[in-house]
């Protein structure tokens, strides 16, 4: 946890850098801004420490977003990095969101005892990873669409192992040179069969392929890609963990996927609102400036709830080590603050969007791709009927909430 | 259960099976039943073309706006009468029966089925009729000979003859469209009176398919003789320009979210000398006659809407009947059928209102702006909704519904926010609903 000081000194620092990216990405023309320099800034971000490393030895493993640090001093930093990045860039927060994410998925992260990184799969500083735990449709883990698991598979013939299925609309910081995968394993590795199984393959293996997702909305800046594999071969030394371990694992990353995609939402409509404020201050109608029209205070009003109550779902256990955290109280809060992107930051950067009139349907003023950034965030990993329908399973303890 | 409903319903007696329908049909064909034949035929005629002609072209006009080329689409819909139909025959292709019935309902079911395939193509083809409003509005015989008959003629031998209509300035939007800010507005586009003519100056921006026309009805503010600073409320007067005419030039074309095979252009007007003959109506008379446009043309805005959220619930329809989850189809999921009758029943809303506007006389002010202003709102709902359902395929730009969203998104803001749009119904029913007096004197 952050004093108050040292979250000053934070967030001032993370402004500079949101000013940078603002800077390098955004400023020419064009709907995202020049792509072409997101690895640069991502280097940038990573000699800050704000991403984080698969590598032990790097700072960003403790300090990046989703880094280790979280296990034992909660949430919150992580929250605020990507919600002051999204102010600037929500692409460029969601592919460091995805580094993070695919990191906390390697058990040495946790540092928990008997949990040991993959022997087979060096991990190099600065190596960019990603995770594969989505399935075509739904969410894992819950009992609705995820008993089919993620659709990947690891079956075991005559001794050996191979990792089959589709995992899909995988996010990451980049072309990922290795992937973390959550698949179902056979009974010799799962307590419960057909249980999960942790395990990490290089992105380059024989019968693996990753396919960009293709044309999006929005969040152009992160990389987005389906996996498929066929009959990829697995040694025992790629297996990660089994069973409970690799199931809890997977509830924390699901949980964190969903809390810092929220985070970035707010992000975003933070900006949205400070934009409105900034043209209705400026703009006139009727003889007089746009703020004093209550039809633009209105708008604004609501984007201001819209925002307060974003804040207050993300704050509610940001304090909280990850650690200590029962992956049921996770999921549960993670699902509510995830639900309110749809309804609350998606509705205020659409009325902060129509107080710019015309000017905000146009590139120019920025509003329109923060529409489309938001917008992408409301179905990213799991509709949110799917979320409902979770959120209840979770609260009803049935389903994948039994097993804790 | 099906099956036990239809053995009840044989087992009634003759009047009362006669007085159930239990019918199989879909809710397109269902609506198109209520309609009168000329009418019927007419919503037929413009599905086919939007899914044979408009629908292909959709995403790929959308990815890449800027080398679509919308001249080969409106020459095609201009020879199959779509471009003339606010004037009957000889003049244009309006159906007869309009004119005893509403005046736009053949432009808003044309509005639906274009853009239930595409929002922006659809829109580059209605920026015709918009643009075409002041002409037949003014209700001046000789400009209507004069102009739109010979452009409804060329149209339909399919020589292409696009008018758009440009009200919007940088410095004034709303303000061009609602009384309390006319009076105030900072206009920049004006007109004085020269021998001969007028000599138009001024800017105007997002002009839907300014880029590719041949004339725009221009509205600018007339300055008075005496010198007196003028209004837009008491001197907004409409002009015809043609491309060529010296100083008169299409500026900068905007990206925007959505709708982008339609452009939105800058149009600039620098010294530009019209003839007395190229103006619309009579001087001083053009905010009546843009307020009447107005009338007519969110109306079919609303219409717009409906047929982009229609297009939405299509996508995610589609999306729930193709994909199998645990070796059934999505749509036989409780939650997906609740989702998709909400989008449906919004749609099925959308039309009950835009239908309802159109079937009076003449379009008036508050039914226009709450058919604009109801579709906006539920059109985005709709088509968020649709993108919701389909998960992370939603935001995927091959699946439709993204670009539905985008589309629809504009529907709140041009033709007047949906903000002006309420405050136009307020002030349309005033006098006789809401309350006593004028509210643009207060």
């Amino acid at each position: 946890m952050l004093d108050a000081e040292e979250r000053r000194a934070v967030e001032a620092m993370l402004r500079r850098f949101a000013g940078r990216i603002e800077a390098e990405l955004l400023a020419g023309e064009g709907a995202d801004g020049d792509l072409g320099r997101v690895p640069r800034l991502l280097t940038e971000a990573r000699a800050l420490d704000l991403v984080a490393d698969p590598s032990p030895q790097a700072p960003g493993h403790e300090l990046g977003v989703w880094g280790s640090h979280c296990h034992e001093e909660g949430l919150g930093v992580s929250l605020l990095t990507l919600a002051l990045l999204a102010e600037a860039c929500a692409g460029f927060a969601a592919a460091v969101h995805a580094q993070g994410l695919a990191c906390l998925a390697l058990p040495a992260s946790a540092g928990r005892a008997g949990d040991a990184p993959a022997q087979s799969l060096p991990l190099e500083p600065g190596m960019l990873l990603g995770a594969a735990f989505t399935p075509y449709y739904g969410i894992p883990l819950s009992t609705r669409f995820g008993q089919e698991g993620t659709g990947l598979h690891l079956v075991e013939e005559r001794g050996k192992l191979f990792l089959s299925g589709s995992s899909h609309f995988l996010l990451a910081a980049g072309p990922p040179r290795a992937l973390v995968c959550f698949a179902r394993g056979p009974g010799a590795f799962a307590e419960d069969a057909p249980g999960w199984v942790s395990l990490a393959v290089g992105s380059g293996a024989a019968g693996l392929d990753l396919q960009e997702v293709g044309q999006r909305t929005g969040l152009r800046a992160a990389h987005q890609a389906h996996l498929r594999c066929e009959r990829v071969a697995i040694s025992g030394d790629q297996i990660l963990q089994t069973g409970k371990a690799a199931r809890r694992t997977l509830a924390q990353v699901l949980g964190c996927d969903w809390l810092g995609q929220a985070a970035i939402a707010l992000g975003v409509a933070r900006r949205a609102l400070r934009d409105s404020r900034a043209y209705a201050a400026d703009r006139y109608q009727g003889g007089r400036l746009i703020e004093g029209h209550a039809a633009v205070q209105l708008l604004q009003g609501t984007a201001e709830y819209d925002v307060a109550v974003l804040e207050s779902l993300l704050g509610r256990h940001a304090a909280q080590p990850l650690a200590s955290m029962q992956p049921r109280d996770l999921l549960g809060w993670a699902c509510a603050a995830r639900l309110a992107v749809g309804e609350h930051a998606c509705r205020a950067v659409s009325n902060c969007l129509q107080t710019l009139g015309g000017y905000g349907y146009m590139e120019d003023y920025g509003l329109e791709k923060r529409l489309r950034d938001v917008s992408t965030l409301r179905g990213l990993h799991g509709a949110p009927d799917q979320l409902r329908l979770y959120l209840n399973q979770l609260r009803r303890g049935i389903g994948v909430a039994d097993a804790w | 259960m099906q099956s036990n409903l239809s053995h009840s319903i044989q087992r009634l007696e003759p009047l009362g099976r006669w007085l159930y329908d239990h019918s199989v049909e879909a809710l397109w064909e269902r609506d198109t039943r209520t309609l009168p034949r000329y009418l019927r035929q007419r919503r037929r005629a413009y599905r086919r073309f939007a899914q044979e002609r408009i629908a292909p072209l959709a995403l790929e006009a959308d990815r890449s706006p800027e080398v679509y080329d919308p001249r080969p689409l409106l020459a095609e819909a201009g020879r199959r009468g779509f471009q003339s139909e606010l004037l009957p025959w000889p003049l244009g292709r309006m159906p007869y029966r309009a004119l005893l019935d509403g005046k736009v309902f053949a432009v808003i079911l044309k509005a639906e089925e274009f853009c239930a395939a595409c929002g922006g193509i659809g829109l580059s083809l209605l920026a015709h009729d918009l643009g075409m409003g002041p002409l037949l509005l003014a209700g001046h015989l000789p400009t209507i000979l004069r102009w739109q008959w010979p452009i409804n003629r060329a149209n339909l031998r399919g020589d292409v003859r696009l008018v758009v209509y440009a009200i919007t300035e940088p410095g004034a939007g709303s303000d061009m469209e609602e009384s309390a800010g006319a009076a105030r507005a900072r206009y920049t586009t004006t007109a004085r009176k020269v021998n001969g003519g007028y000599v138009l100056n001024g800017q105007k921006v997002f002009i839907s398919g300014g880029a590719h026309c041949d004339y725009a009805t221009v509205f600018a503010v007339l300055e008075r003789e005496d010198g007196s600073p003028a209004r837009v409320d008491t001197d907004y007067t409409c002009f015809i320009v043609e491309r060529g005419r010296e100083g008169f030039r299409a500026g900068r074309r905007e990206r925007k979210l959505g709708q982008r095979a339609c452009d939105a252009s800058q149009l600039f007007l620098d010294d530009v000398f019209v003839p007395a003959r190229n103006l619309v109506g009579t001087e001083r008379s053009g905010w009546a006659l843009n307020r009447n446009v107005l009338n007519y043309s969110r109306g079919p805005v609303g219409a717009i809407a409906l047929g982009i959220a229609r297009g939405a619930a299509e996508s995610a329809t589609r999306f729930a009947r193709e994909t199998r989850l645990n070796n059934k189809p999505l749509v036989a999921y409780q939650e997906v059928q609740l989702a998709l009758a909400e989008m449906w029943i919004d749609v099925l809303a959308m039309r009950g209102l835009v239908w309802q506007s159109a079937r009076h006389f003449l379009p008036q002010q508050g039914m226009a702006a709450a058919s604009k202003a109801f579709c906006g709102e539920l059109g985005f709902r709709v088509a968020n909704r649709a993108m919701e359902l389909m998960g992370d395929h939603g935001y995927l730009a091959d699946q439709g519904a993204e670009k539905a969203m985008r589309d629809v998104r504009l529907n709140q803001i041009y033709e007047g926010t949906n903000q002006i749009n309420y405050l136009a119904f307020v002030e349309s029913f005033w006098e006789s609903d809401l309350g006593p007096g004028d509210p643009a004197r207060g």
